[in-house]
């Protein structure tokens, strides 16, 4: 890091601003708009730069770098804090799911999707916004990230996974185009198939009680602090004493789980994945 | 014995001669009579006026332009929150203007210099600026490196992100050295840097800016200059001033030191031609050769041993001499008479005594008589 002569301060090398319209951006989503606003390569500005671990071919831009960058491990928590300081800035939302660490499975697979979806009104209503010429002019949520996002909280419509021109599906981050615009044919994301919810009453009621389920993956909708496994385990305990004989077996019938997965559960064994939710 | 008035860090005392003599060259500021003047003159003609953009400052070599340009920054940042050591503000950057081979001075390498000062990492490629190539299409990534253009808009664009309102060029006079009309059209583009940003240039160099540019009156309107002589035998008080700035010097020297080394101070102004610079430099020379020696106690021999050559005085004794006779303020009859203020004199169209005769016509004088 460069430092002020006579003064030894350090600069921050990388500073952004927040992007207007998100309530909770990604760690790559946020990476994506640093490597575009300061034209670096976006995979060796994540090895280099925020991973430090000097990869000779960089970072893979699909599924890896979500799986690195907005899950719950500690590498996870490495980035966010390497993001602070190089752009100078507290992230104070969930940029990546450590939040849920106490509670969701660490080992769970399939819990970051394979490639990247967005809410093309969204997109929409970004790119509208006036912004200095330099700056990407879309980011990301977290949540559109996770392999079992299907509606965005904001407008209730679909999330789209592919171009509406050539309908390739999209890596994370492209090293060909601007961030909201699609990596093999360069045309806006805006313009990707979703459903518009508004249309059709049914659609708006099925997003809705879809959304409520995942509530804990959306900003705002819930207390983090309260995640908690020790308190789940409690509880859960708590639930199959009441029940009494039969209680693990009404439990694991309501969860739709298997009974040894709630005994796991109840003894702070391992944590949930999000398939069980 | 140690210095009476000893302004070192107590731990140098048992320290080794690296941190010593790194101590010595950097490792303390010194704000002395001299900074303190040209700080307040340039606070009267810039700081506190936005009429000009670009300020030149101009000296003697080692006039204390380092010591100067620290004391802008520690007062540009005095106000600057820091979090973690870190800073996203920079209300003032530091560079230098480097002198490169080529016949014309090098703005790309300057704007690189300019984003260096502004945190930009060296370590990571960056590229040019991406083309429109449709209006539904994105813009791509280019593979090509940055050129001067692209350099320009970064530099704009990160004075912009960090606020920067002045920058300090030290050693200016690279800029402008070059020959013909290129100082003036160096000049030229750096007030068009300072338009375009916003930012205001305080610009630190030799005399060598003043004999290398001649600057057309608008230019002379919205840049101002600065004389920051050194001390000189001819002012009153000076010799006093440079004194009391050698004896805060050597309150620095983590070494012993003889007593009548405090009261060199008349030698001393001569081996430095009255340059702080020179002498802080000359001060280290001997603190080196003192610790390498083995020596407890610092003398006036290792002074006389490190002193510059005397022709090397001489020349910038030379300098310093043309360049104050560059600064000598006109008085107000010599404005005047330019203004036609008085009658100018008539040419006197009688030939003079010496100069009455025609050209081939011989004087008489120079012919033998007999």
């Amino acid at each position: 890091m460069r430092v002020i002569p006579f003064l030894n301060h350090g600069i921050t090398p990388f500073p952004i601003r927040i992007h207007e319209g998100v309530e909770a951006e990604s760690n790559v989503s946020l990476m994506a708009r640093i490597s575009w606003k300061y034209r670096m390569h976006p995979s060796k500005f994540i090895s280099d730069v925020v991973l430090q671990n000097n990869a000779s071919h960089g970072i893979g831009l699909g599924r890896d770098v979500a799986n690195f960058c907005n899950s719950l491990t500690a590498t996870s928590v490495i980035v966010t804090n390497r993001l602070e300081a190089i752009t100078g800035k507290k992230i104070f939302w969930p940029s990546s799911f450590v939040y849920l660490s106490n509670i969701l499975d660490r080992m769970a697979h399939g819990f970051i999707a394979k490639e990247k979806k967005w809410c093309a009104q969204c997109y929409r209503e970004s790119m509208a916004i006036k912004r200095p010429e330099s700056e990407a002019k879309v980011a990301d949520e977290l949540y559109w990230s996770l392999a079992i996002s299907q509606y965005c909280a904001k407008h209730l419509c679909s999330l789209s996974y592919c171009c509406g021109v050539c309908y390739q599906r999209q890596p994370f981050i492209s090293n060909k185009y601007e961030p909201g615009f699609c990596h093999y044919c360069g045309t806006s994301l805006t313009k990707a198939p979703h459903i518009i919810c508004d249309l059709d009453g049914h659609s708006k009621s099925e997003a809705e009680s879809y959304l409520a389920k995942m509530d804990i993956f959306i900003p705002g909708a819930t207390e983090i602090s309260q995640f908690d496994l020790k308190i789940l385990s409690r509880n859960l305990r708590g639930l199959v004493e009441k029940g009494g004989a039969d209680g693990l077996y009404t439990l694991t019938e309501c969860f739709g789980i298997n009974n040894m997965t709630l005994k796991d559960w109840c003894s702070y064994k391992h944590g949930v994945s999000v398939e069980s939710l | 014995m140690w210095h009476p008035n000893a302004k070192f860090p107590e731990i140098l005392k048992s320290a080794s001669d690296m941190e010593k003599i790194e101590y010595f060259k950097s490792g303390f500021f010194m704000k002395h009579d001299a900074v303190n003047c040209a700080y307040e003159h340039l606070q009267e003609l810039f700081f506190d006026s936005s009429e000009k953009d670009v300020v030149l400052v101009q000296g003697p070599t080692g006039f204390g332009k380092t010591c100067l340009s620290e004391y802008l920054m520690r007062e540009a940042y005095k106000n600057v929150d820091v979090m973690n050591e870190q800073v996203n503000e920079l209300p003032m950057i530091y560079v230098e203007a480097d002198v490169l081979g080529g016949s014309k001075f090098s703005w790309k390498d300057f704007y690189s210099e300019l984003l260096n000062a502004m945190g930009e990492l060296q370590n990571i490629k960056i590229y040019g600026h991406p083309k429109i190539e449709g209006s539904n299409i994105g813009r791509k990534y280019l593979s090509q490196n940055r050129n001067e253009i692209s350099l320009k808009r970064d530099f704009l664009s990160r004075v912009r992100d960090y606020g920067v309102k002045y920058i300090i060029v030290d050693e200016v006079q690279h800029i402008f050295k070059y020959g013909g009309q290129s100082g003036e059209k160096n000049m030229n583009i750096l007030k068009g840097i300072s338009n375009r940003s916003g930012c205001r240039f305080v610009g630190l160099g030799t005399y060598e800016i003043s004999f290398s540019l001649d600057m057309s009156d608008q230019l002379a309107r919205r840049v101002g200059i600065m004389d920051y002589p050194a001390y000189s035998i001819r002012r009153p008080g000076d010799v006093a001033k440079f004194s009391s700035a050698y004896s805060g010097l050597l309150a620095y020297m983590p070494i012993m030191m003889e007593p009548s080394l405090i009261k060199n101070a008349k030698a001393v102004f001569m081996g430095s031609c009255g340059c702080i610079g020179i002498l802080k430099e000359w001060l280290g020379r001997a603190l080196n050769m003192a610790l390498k020696d083995k020596d407890k106690v610092l003398t006036v021999k290792h002074l006389d041993k490190t002193r510059l050559k005397n022709n090397q005085i001489k020349t910038i004794a030379e300098a310093i001499r043309e360049g104050e006779a560059f600064f000598r303020q006109p008085g107000d009859d010599e404005i005047w008479d330019i203004l036609g203020g008085k009658p100018e004199k008539k040419r006197n169209n009688k030939p003079s005594s010496s100069r009455g005769k025609n050209p081939g016509q011989r004087s008489p004088t120079r012919d033998k008589v007999g």
